[in-house]
């Protein structure tokens, strides 16, 4: 009874990540599972991090914490239990937090962060850490994450009362599968000889009514939109001089002349074709268009200049630049996606149709790979290093490809700031506006006053009942004043900030659950996209806002 | 420091009071639910009831951590509470492991709690309990996800839009015919495959299920009948489950003789490519050598003799586990069936080759076994960290409904988007001509197996409400209107009044400068205690008039399934666009591919709505 065998039986961890491996795929998930996470702090955020990655499957992780558990931990902490108070927190932490996935290896280690990197400098050493992506918890010293090399991809994060923030920093990402909304492009102002050979068979006779020998109702109502703009367009460039129609008027023209040759005596009263192409005009009737994005990544010297030992991403993106460049290729235009859309159409004429956008995406990829197997050969590197696959997908999201070049946490703090950050700060701060434009960026700035006085104290802010908190916001609206006068921004500080300090030393470094596992879910969805490599992660810092659910991104 | 000292001291004392008095109930203890669970019982609130009637399984535990590989097959709203429990002894927790729809939870009982949660998985009940909290009073706080988006909603009837104050995105339906006869996209093929192939030759027939509408009208009545016969003839196909031929059988039935005789009605194929008979031979042979391994490769998408195969060996499968099932059952039980289960490998793999073989002869693209689960299962990706983020911002929600300050309550999409991480609007007021949250509202008691329908719109909607003679009277069916007075002296028992009855009253009456009243919403509570027919009407209540142009049609009909349809195709995402004006990363549908608009009068398959996708 060989063949009752059960043949298709998936294992069940694939059944336990379905859900997930639908929006990142097997390739996704490889690289989550190969993953080795750091946590510096096990506070309740910390936590809730490493519990949004553990569930869907990293490989590894280790939590690093010198503190032992408090009974008021068990109140923010959901990985703690009564019987974890006075021991170890990294240890109890780990524990439970093992429990999660059995398929996770969970380590840790009882030491501070500042001790290890004072101590053990090859934990945080690319080539020498055994970490991936590296998380570290407020409270931190600045000193100490600006210990941290820019290679390994790092998330800081604060959670204090009902505030919260995430700054990664890593090495530059190239990102191909960004999951853009659509990856449809009709080139309808771009045709190529098999699609204008299809145009003209199958609109031949689109003005003849049937009893003249044209076409029945049905044939007419099934030319499939993209063929009736193509035809129509040819129509009228023939009576514009060559041109398409460009300015909104042109196009509402355009429209009226599509419409002008429906056939309105059919049941319903119109075509849906011809309804969906007039539909489709604004969108599709434009010149083939290059993303800034793709841009970026185009005129980047890795790419106009690969090196032997650079990522095959610079590679095929050197080899679409040629593509580009040669006009016995793409002659100034991107590789086609071959996305397609649905329409009203007889199967076989559509499925023929969506064949020539194929065919031509998959004749574009080709180009593209033969380019990239000469610049390996020329490199000195093996010429079947890149697959066919691998460039395919490239050349499917050629427009939406992302390069991210994170700036370094040290570049943020360095004092004087660089015009970067300057000018990044400054621009927010002018545009702040408390009724229609209320960011969060004087919420940044006080929790840069918050981890500079940690930083210089070594205690939190609010902590200690010793202090008046009303001293303690005078020196730290010192601190943050300093800061603004810095990066040259002196007149128009908003009441925000003063509320906001306000705000972070009555919290005294207290974190609160629910905004602990808020900001948690978000760290650990823009780890997942740094891990997979796929969707597009911040670019660097986000800020979150519990009391009006409010979040601001910036780049610092 | 104690337990609750972080908490109280950054949510402030008078709001830390307010949470720890507070009772609560959370519908639903699944993604979202694990999370608000446990941000619930953290943050403190008082007692927290929860309902779930779902059980684990393996596919949950990416994300809903409460459970464990140990709790499979467990109730959810027990095995969360046991496990939630834990981490607050100073938390009341109390689980029913039952649908939200039972008639223990009504009114009342909703009334009990300061706020509701819903973290649920499906229109049907969160169109329930939307209705339940807006008769109730009681500020519900609607969330959901689906893969990196999610939403986040605050209702209280009167004050902000209810649920249904937009029109949602309706389960997929389709008209028989299109299914049996005339299919023109991969869904209708796969829907076939599970819904009719499948039904009829492992599991429940066709004629003793409830699932399909065999309504008929004279246009279709002859394509219904052929449709019958077909399936009675596959149905009798069954018997030959122990013959080696078995799967030979199936296949020159359904993709041979039943095709055949549908190129027959050349009416049919007027205005539609016709479909190409496959031949057992032909398609046999080719497949000669193709190992019954092929199943397991779910992401590529098979050829016709590939798909044959695995057709082939899941049939031979599938029958091996009915003779088992029949070999074991014992005398008098009713006869075995199986049902299909995306996650069972046997049917999944019969209902992917059974699509594929009917694309195949009708020339509709072929899909993977991996995206045929998902169409058939309707399955909506889930992670942790969507639901981690969304049932956050629940809470924050929470806060504001507690310290009433419903001005700064927000509504919250999440979206995958990273020039925001998500965006907050302000609550919209109630849309005035929802009909559900739009109508006014009256609670009466009366003993139902004594008063009469008569007793209840002569001393309640005529005399203490003031309506005139031209009324509807509706449950979901239509108890009386003026040509149609039957119902009149039946007791209301016996109209399927239960413990508790929504009843709505539509004014009717027409005429120069008079203007219909609001339809009216009567909740009847039964009471034990009322001996004699006399109904008790605890408020007097100002019936609003109508504002102009309301003629939203019932949503029990057949007709409004229609509609519905139609809405999702146009009217819904068209609607919702504009709603969210500005707010970019609001995706479509995930599924692309267009609605199928019904043929006129055609019966509809209603597809269950496990899967319906209900943010967009």
């Amino acid at each position: 009874m060989a063949s009752t065998a059960p043949s298709g039986m998936p294992s069940s961890k694939e059944k336990k990540y379905d859900r997930q491996l639908r929006l990142w795929g097997a390739d996704g998930q490889n690289k989550l599972e190969a993953s080795h996470i750091a946590l510096f702090g096990a506070s309740a955020a910390g936590c809730e991090i490493l519990k949004n990655l553990i569930l869907p499957g990293i490989g590894r992780f280790t939590i690093i914490d010198d503190k032992k558990v408090e009974e008021s931990d068990l109140g923010v902490n959901f990985f703690l239990d009564d019987d974890s108070v006075g021991k170890s927190r990294a240890e109890r932490t780990a524990a439970l937090l093992g429990e999660l996935n059995p398929d996770v290896e969970g380590d840790y280690i009882e030491d501070s962060f500042s001790n290890l990197v004072a101590t053990k400098p090859e934990l945080f050493q690319p080539g020498w850490t055994p970490f991936t992506h590296i998380i570290v918890v407020s409270p931190f010293n600045t000193d100490d994450v600006l210990k941290l090399s820019p290679e390994i991809p790092t998330f800081l994060v604060h959670s204090i009362g009902s505030t919260a923030m995430l700054r990664i920093s890593a090495s530059t990402r190239c990102v191909v599968d960004t999951h853009p909304d659509t990856l449809i492009d009709l080139r309808l102002l771009n045709p190529w000889e098999e699609l204008s050979a299809m145009v003209a068979e199958k609109t031949k006779d689109l003005g003849i009514a049937e009893k003249d020998g044209g076409m029945s109702d049905h044939e007419h109502g099934h030319v499939p939109y993209v063929l009736l703009l193509l035809k129509f367009l040819e129509d009228w460039k023939a009576a514009h001089g060559g041109n398409p129609p460009s300015t909104y008027a042109e196009k509402n023209a355009f429209k009226d002349m599509i419409r002008n040759s429906m056939r309105m005596d059919v049941p319903g009263g119109s075509e849906e074709n011809y309804e969906e192409a007039i539909a489709a005009v604004l969108k599709n009737i434009r010149a083939a268009e290059i993303s800034s994005h793709t841009k970026a990544v185009l005129e980047d010297p890795r790419c106009i200049n690969p090196t032997p030992e650079c990522e095959t991403f610079w590679i095929i993106a050197h080899a679409v630049r040629e593509f580009m460049n040669r006009d016995d290729q793409g002659a100034g235009l991107l590789p086609l996606s071959g996305g397609f859309p649905d329409m009203k159409a007889e199967s076989s004429t559509y499925v023929a149709l969506q064949n020539i956008y194929r065919s031509r995406a998959r004749r574009d990829a080709t180009f593209v790979h033969e380019n990239a197997k000469a610049v390996l050969r020329k490199l000195g590197r093996d010429p079947e290093l890149i697959t066919l696959d691998e460039v395919s997908l490239f050349t499917k999201h050629a427009n939406f490809v992302r390069r991210i070049n994170y700036r370094t946490i040290a570049a943020e703090y360095n004092f004087p700031p660089d015009d970067f950050h300057k000018k990044a700060v400054t621009s927010a701060l002018q545009s702040y506006n408390a009724e229609w434009n209320p960011s969060l960026i004087y919420d940044y700035v006080a929790l840069r006053a918050w981890q500079e006085y940690y930083s210089k104290i070594g205690q939190l802010p609010g902590e200690d009942d010793n202090y008046l908190d009303s001293d303690i916001r005078e020196q730290m609206r010192i601190t943050a004043v300093d800061y603004l006068s810095s990066i040259g921004y002196q007149s128009n500080i908003d009441h925000r900030l003063d509320q906001m300090l306000q705000e972070i030393i009555r919290a005294g470094g207290s974190e609160l659950h629910v905004i602990a596992s808020l900001i948690g879910g978000i760290v650990a969805q823009e780890i997942v996209k740094v891990i997979t490599s796929q969707y597009v992660p911040v670019n660097n810092t986000v800020i979150f806002d519990g009391i009006k659910s409010r979040t601001s991104v910036f780049e610092f | 420091m104690g337990r609750d000292a972080r908490p109280k001291k950054s949510l402030g004392a008078s709001l830390h009071s307010r949470i720890k008095e507070s009772r609560v109930l959370m519908v639903g203890a699944g993604g979202i639910g694990c999370e608000l669970l446990k941000n619930l019982v953290l943050t403190g609130f008082g007692e927290i009831h929860l309902v779930d009637l779902d059980t684990i399984d393996l596919s949950n535990l990416n994300r809903q951590f409460l459970f464990g590989m140990q709790h499979i097959k467990k109730s959810k709203a027990i095995v969360a509470r046991e496990t939630a429990g834990k981490f607050n002894p100073n938390v009341k927790l109390e689980a029913h492991h039952a649908n939200i729809k039972d008639p223990q939870f009504n009114v009342k009982w909703f009334k009990g709690f300061d706020l509701v949660f819903n973290a649920l998985d499906n229109l049907d009940a969160r169109k329930h309990v939307n209705r339940m909290c807006l008769a109730a009073y009681v500020p519900l706080i609607e969330s959901g996800t689906t893969g990196y988006h999610g939403q986040v909603q605050v209702i209280k009837q009167g004050e902000t839009e209810c649920y249904d104050c937009n029109p949602k995105q309706v389960p997929k339906s389709f008209p028989v015919c299109t299914i049996r006869s005339t299919p023109s996209q991969p869904i209708h093929c796969i829907v076939w495959a599970k819904s009719y192939l499948f039904a009829e030759v492992f599991g429940t027939s066709e004629d003793s299920s409830t699932e399909l509408d065999q309504g008929q009208n004279e246009e279709n009545a002859q394509e219904i009948a052929n449709l019958r016969r077909e399936a009675s003839e596959l149905n009798s196909i069954r018997e030959k489950m122990d013959s080696p031929d078995f799967a030979k059988c199936i296949f020159e039935k359904v993709f041979g003789r039943d095709i055949d005789r549908l190129l027959s009605m050349e009416d049919m194929w007027k205005s539609r490519k016709p479909p190409t008979p496959l031949d057992h031979a032909k398609v046999l042979e080719e497949a000669s050598g193709i190992g019954p391994e092929v199943a397991r490769e779910d992401q590529k998408t098979w050829c016709l003799a590939e798909n044959y195969a695995v057709f082939a060996d899941s049939v031979k499968r599938l029958s091996q586990r009915m003779l088992e099932l029949k070999a074991k059952a014992k005398e008098g039980d009713a006869p075995p069936i199986l049902s299909f289960d995306k996650d069972d490998e046997d049917t999944l793999d019969f209902v992917a080759a059974g699509a594929n073989l009917r694309s195949h002869a009708f020339g509709i693209e072929l899909k993977s076994k991996f995206d045929i689960k998902q169409m058939a299962g309707n399955i909506i990706p889930a992670i942790a960290t969507t639901n981690a983020i969304t049932a956050g911002l629940c809470v924050l929600q929470a806060f504001k409904v507690l310290r009433n300050d419903l001005q700064s309550g927000k509504m919250v999409f999440l979206a995958k988007n990273s020039d925001r991480a998500f965006n907050a609007e302000k609550l919209a007021p109630p849309n005035p001509e929802c009909q559900v949250c739009g109508v006014a509202r009256v609670s009466v008691e009366a003993n139902i197996a004594v008063a009469t329908l008569g007793d209840l719109i002569e001393k309640v909607v005529r005399t203490e409400l003031g309506y005139g003679e031209d009324i509807s009277v509706l449950t979901s069916q239509l108890l009386y209107d003026i040509d149609y007075d039957d119902n009149l002296d039946t007791p209301l028992k016996e109209l399927g009044f239960e413990d508790e009855t929504f009843v709505t009253i539509v004014d009717e009456e027409e005429g120069e400068g008079v203007v219909p009243r609001a339809n009216l919403e009567i909740v009847v509570t039964h009471s034990e205690e009322l001996a004699d027919e006399t109904i008790t009407v605890p408020e007097k209540i100002e019936i609003p008039r109508k504002p102009k142009r309301s003629t939203a049609p019932e949503e029990t009909t057949g007709e409004a399934i229609k509609h519905a349809l139609e809405d999702n195709e146009d009217g819904g995402v068209a609607k919702k666009r504009k709603l969210n004006d500005g707010l970019t990363f609001i995706e479509d549908r995930p599924n692309k591919k267009r609605a199928v608009v019904p043929d006129a009068d055609a019966d509809l398959i209603v597809l269950e709505d496990d899967g319906a996708i209900t943010i967009d």
